[in-house]
């Protein structure tokens, strides 16, 4: 009997203690909870907060930019005037409609063509054996890292012997095969059982529809962030853009962005709307597609 | 590995061919005679040329130039290509550093000269062009056009600066404004000497909020070249191409230290990037402001109450303006030489000088319409009459920029030096290390030079 | 079947093609080029061998690239690498608006760096920049930064950062999320304190990710250059001179594509030293 008892006792005590270790845990879960939001909140106010200015300029007259920089006031951060009259500009004046526009279709292009192309270069790494096949790869990876600004001038004069300058060719072009892009490709694929391809290969089925109907299905998340990687490339890109065309109907984004520091003025003003507009369409496709993003770039270090 | 051996010589092939493309370019370069006929080379859409010209110039300013002169050559269209001032220069390197024949026209600003001349840019127009030309434009613009006696590039413009102050400022802490009146020029002085008195922290936050002075090209060497000039100090030996004893003088030096004084020990000049000067002073963030004539513009819509007076100087020393603008010039890469050379003499020298004054209005070069501009009566008010004061000094103060084929480094190398100076460095260091660097780059040039 | 042999090389030919014309043949071209010299006669060049490259290491200024960008590198890539795992770390705890929060590090990826470098410059300038008026605020002195020799190459480490983290910290967090859960339960249960959970599981099973961020990130930041060219120009005194910032000069101011090659065949070497030290280094062992 006497065993019981304290038996039920130390249960008791038990109880308590566990129900007291829960307590504090759940105290110490709730402060490092608490923390934590306020490190995230911390970190994105970095993150932000030089765009702030720049959302915030873009709304102001061109006068009014720099006069409440300093002292310090709310001013600072709240524009006094607001105003269009930038983006207006940016439309009517600066025929930034055509700019997006061919941002856009370079942009998209790009993407499309490389998708395939590096897809395809991939599928031979990862799914053949073939002689110089490391050679071969080894290459792809070491192009990959060769700067843009050391082949410019090499890589426009053979733009130019195709006849390619000014021309949407010469923009698309020279950016479609892309190291990055295989690789990423290439480790999905790897994981990819070769049961599967045989399977589809006894029924008969020719490489190009193996690659085509039953691989790149099943690679949806590599496609999206393959995508946006390339496309976010492709928009941001300057220097190339910058030589290999010149006239205004071939203008992209960020070449633009050089129009508004003249020799003799700068349009801050519009300089930061176009700013704001370079920024929010990326953003804009970036965000809801974020989880295809992560999982299509998940498996590519953690295995082989 | 064979594929690999197989692979490395195919490409050394590849680049093999490529470089016969340079013999050939070398080879072809003995023919291109003064005696080319203009039909023997262009092109071959049968009737019309259209030339190619590579500019920064704002498109609207210059269109009536080139409707004008399409009209009065039926055959030739033109068609430009603007690009944004800061990547012109590069745009121009990798386009006519790859010598393609899709260039014809190309802006030239004027220090460029001997170095677009010296890497074969140009193509000399003395044959192209009316031998009594050069009368038309102003003696210093000719020369700075010209390299080793050729006129490789005529001008369409030259510029001034003057001295823009901001009267509400000067008003409100009761001091007298320089007056507009070349015989009572200021001398630096007398600017430092005010600029101390208005520097100012008006609500106490230990922020400066009122400089006294700026200049607009802040630490380029256009703006400062009339602190070294303005005390005598030569930048360059007469070849152009060693800096070491001139760029780094003693005299130079102290021009340096003047401009060290400004921003470190008078604390009178905004440590800013050079983008932002323009703007400073329309909000009313300088009292003074030495900038380009072409700022009434921007100054009036930018509602600010101001006023101008003349470029200052040192006592005891030369009056000095910068001048120099921009100029045409044909590529020697061109299929399309003489059509170019007519173009480049409508703009520079004929109806389009006119019309190119009156569409865009920057300080010409041309002799009889800089005459005319103290006569007309369109430019007796304020703001326009700073055109008459720009008129003079660039007839009587300009000097201009130093001629050498190394200009791009030379320029690189001292705005570098000059940025240093401003943010603290000690001048005769900054600049000591500027000439290491740019004699060494400029070494190169020697062969060329006579 | 004969076919087969073939059917490897077609998936490749496009890309292949691609990056032999648009990738290689440039290097070919301008491996070629950095043995010649400018000479301005009637537009030939002269033939001077390597002397490119003994005229470098003669020059005291690209020794002082070569140490500005030693220095550069071997503190901004530990530096991000570091920080985008912490960050990874962070965004992988479950708390909720986890999802706004890795939304917002992803902005500075669409921002491109011309604007980003645009938005700061404005924001530090010395005089009257925003960061400048809060730090006086806060009853601090004003900084020179981008003016200052010894404080401009960290402003340029500290805007890189701000627009590389995030991008790097994705990649990581989708290694983490790879990390199978029972792992760490099955080591507390077997008294591993957070430490030791990090060193043997988390650290030993990111190898892989982290080789890949390494590399890639070192590749981004030994090229990084645009930033020096619209800030500072190499400047001041030349403590922010990285190698293709003198590269750059050589071919756009001095006119000496010879020189700027050689510069970049110098880079390209030293690049793949760095990284195949990278990869020794977080070899991966299972």
């Amino acid at each position: 009997m006497r065993d019981l008892k304290v038996v039920s006792e130390a249960q008791k005590q038990i109880n308590i203690d566990v129900s007291e270790v829960r307590r504090t845990q759940k105290r110490g879960e709730i402060l490092s909870a608490f923390s934590l939001y306020i490190l995230h909140i911390f970190l994105a106010v970095i993150v932000i907060f030089p765009l702030l200015f720049a959302v915030v300029s873009s709304f102001r007259p061109l006068e009014e930019i720099f006069r409440y920089v300093s002292p310090i006031s709310w001013r600072t951060f709240i524009p006094t005037e607001i105003t269009f009259e930038a983006y207006i500009n940016l439309f009517t004046e600066r025929g930034f409609g055509r700019i997006f526009l061919n941002t856009f279709f370079v942009s998209i292009v790009t993407v499309i063509f490389g998708i395939f192309i590096n897809s395809m270069a991939a599928f031979a790494f990862a799914k053949f054996n073939f002689r110089g096949k490391t050679l071969l790869f080894l290459l792809v990876l070491l192009t990959f890292m060769i700067p843009f600004e050391v082949i410019a001038i090499p890589l426009y004069n053979i733009v130019d012997d195709l006849g390619w300058l000014d021309t949407y060719y010469g923009l698309i072009v020279p950016g479609l095969a892309n190291g990055l892009v295989i690789f990423l490709y290439r480790q999905f694929f790897l994981d990819i059982p070769d049961s599967l391809l045989e399977a589809a290969r006894i029924d008969g089925a020719s490489w190009w529809t193996t690659y085509w109907r039953i691989l790149m299905p099943l690679c949806k998340p590599v496609t999206v962030s393959a995508s946006l990687l390339v496309f976010i490339f492709q928009w941001e890109s300057f220097m190339w853009p910058l030589i290999a065309t010149s006239s205004k109907s071939y203008r992209v984004l960020q070449v633009a962005m050089g129009d508004f520091v003249t020799e003799h003025a700068t349009f801050w003003n519009e300089m930061f709307a176009a700013s704001v507009l370079g920024i929010l369409v990326p953003v804009l496709l970036v965000l809801p597609l974020q989880r295809y993003f992560v999982q299509g770039i998940t498996g590519t270090g953690a295995k082989e | 590995m064979l594929a690999l051996l197989l692979f490395i010589l195919v490409g050394f092939l590849i680049v093999g061919c490529s470089s016969n493309k340079e013999v050939d370019n070398t080879s072809s370069e003995g023919n291109d005679t003064t005696s080319e006929n203009s039909n023997s080379s262009e092109s071959t859409d049968p009737g019309t040329v259209e030339l190619i010209w590579i500019s920064q110039q704002n498109d609207e300013r210059t269109q009536p130039v080139i409707d004008a002169f399409e009209e009065a050559n039926p055959n030739i269209k033109i068609k430009k290509e603007t690009y944004p001032f800061r990547q012109l220069f590069e745009t121009i390197e990798v386009k006519l550093g790859s010598k393609t024949p899709d260039v014809d026209i190309i802006d030239v600003d004027v220090p460029l000269v001997a170095n677009y001349a010296v890497k074969g840019y140009l193509e000399p127009l003395d044959n192209y062009l009316d031998p009594d030309i050069k009368s038309k434009w102003i003696d210093s613009a000719v020369e700075a056009g010209s390299f080793q006696g050729q006129l490789v590039a005529p001008p369409i413009n030259t510029s001034s600066q003057v001295l823009y102050y901001n009267k509400t400022i000067f008003e409100e802490k009761g001091i007298a404004p320089p007056p507009n009146d070349i015989e009572q020029r200021w001398t630096w002085d007398q600017v430092v000497e005010t600029a101390q008195k208005l520097t100012s922290d008006n609500n106490g936050d230990g922020q400066t909020d009122v400089f006294g002075f700026s200049f607009e090209q802040i630490s380029r060497p256009y703006q400062i070249l009339p602190l070294p000039q303005g005390l005598g100090a030569d930048q360059f030996d007469e070849k152009g191409i060693v800096t070491d004893g001139y760029t780094n003088s003693a005299l130079s030096v102290e021009a340096g230290q003047f401009y060290y004084d400004l921003y470190n020990t008078w604390n009178v000049s905004p440590k800013i990037p050079v983008e932002q000067a323009k703007e400073y002073f329309t909000t009313g963030k300088i009292a003074m402001f030495i900038g380009g004539t072409w700022n009434v513009g921007d100054f009036a819509e930018a509602d600010l109450d101001y006023g101008f007076a003349p470029h200052p100087y040192f006592e005891g020393g030369e009056v000095v303006t910068p001048t120099g603008s921009w100029h045409l010039g044909v590529s020697k890469n061109s299929t399309k030489k003489e059509a170019a050379a007519k173009f480049v003499e409508f703009f520079t020298a004929g109806d389009g000088a006119k019309i190119w004054f009156e569409s865009a209005n920057n300080l010409p070069a041309h002799v009889d319409i800089l005459n005319s501009i103290e006569e007309d009566p369109k430019f007796a008010e304020f703001p326009a009459n700073i055109n008459v004061l720009a008129a003079y000094e660039a007839a009587n103060t300009a000097v201009p920029r130093p001629m050498t084929p190394g200009y791009l480094e030379w320029e690189s190398l001292v705005n570098k030096a000059y940025e240093d100076i401003k943010n603290g460095s000690d001048p005769k260091d900054a600049l000591d290390t500027a000439i290491q660097q740019i004699d060494r780059q400029l070494k190169k040039y020697e062969s060329v030079v006579k | 079947m004969v076919k087969q042999k073939h059917v490897p090389y077609l998936f490749l030919l496009p890309s292949l093609i691609l990056i032999l014309v648009f990738k290689i043949y440039p290097i070919f071209d301008g491996l070629k080029e950095s043995l010649f010299a400018p000479t301005f006669l009637a537009g030939e060049n002269l033939f001077v061998g390597f002397d490119n490259y003994r005229m470098l290491l003669d020059d005291p200024v690209f020794w002082n690239s070569i140490k500005v960008t030693l220095y550069l590198n071997v503190i901004i890539n530990p530096l991000q690498i570091i920080l985008a795992f912490l960050l990874a770390i962070l965004l992988n705890k479950k708390i909720k608006g986890i999802g706004l929060f890795r939304a917002i590090h992803f902005i500075p990826i669409a921002v491109s760096m011309p604007i980003a470098l645009i938005m700061w410059n404005v924001m530090l300038n010395p005089e009257q920049g925003v960061i400048n008026t809060i730090l006086v605020a806060m009853g601090f002195e004003p900084q020179p930064f981008l003016g200052s020799k010894d404080q401009a190459m960290w402003v340029i480490i500290m805007i890189a950062t701000w627009k590389g983290v995030g991008y790097w910290a994705i990649f990581l967090l989708a290694g983490l999320q790879e990390v199978p859960k029972n792992l760490y339960e099955a080591a507390s249960i077997d008294g591993a304190n957070k430490w030791q959970q990090f060193k043997n599981i988390t650290f030993q099973l990111m190898k892989r990710p982290l080789a890949f961020v390494a590399v890639a990130d070192t590749v981004a930041n030994f090229l990084l250059f645009a930033p020096m060219y619209v800030l500072t120009k190499g400047g001041p005194e030349n403590s922010t001179n990285v190698l293709m910032n003198e590269s750059f000069n050589s071919a756009f101011i001095y006119s000496d594509m010879g020189r700027a090659m050689a510069i970049n065949i110098v880079i390209l070497i030293i690049l793949l030293i760095v990284i195949l030290i990278e990869f020794r280094f977080l070899r991966a062992k299972h």
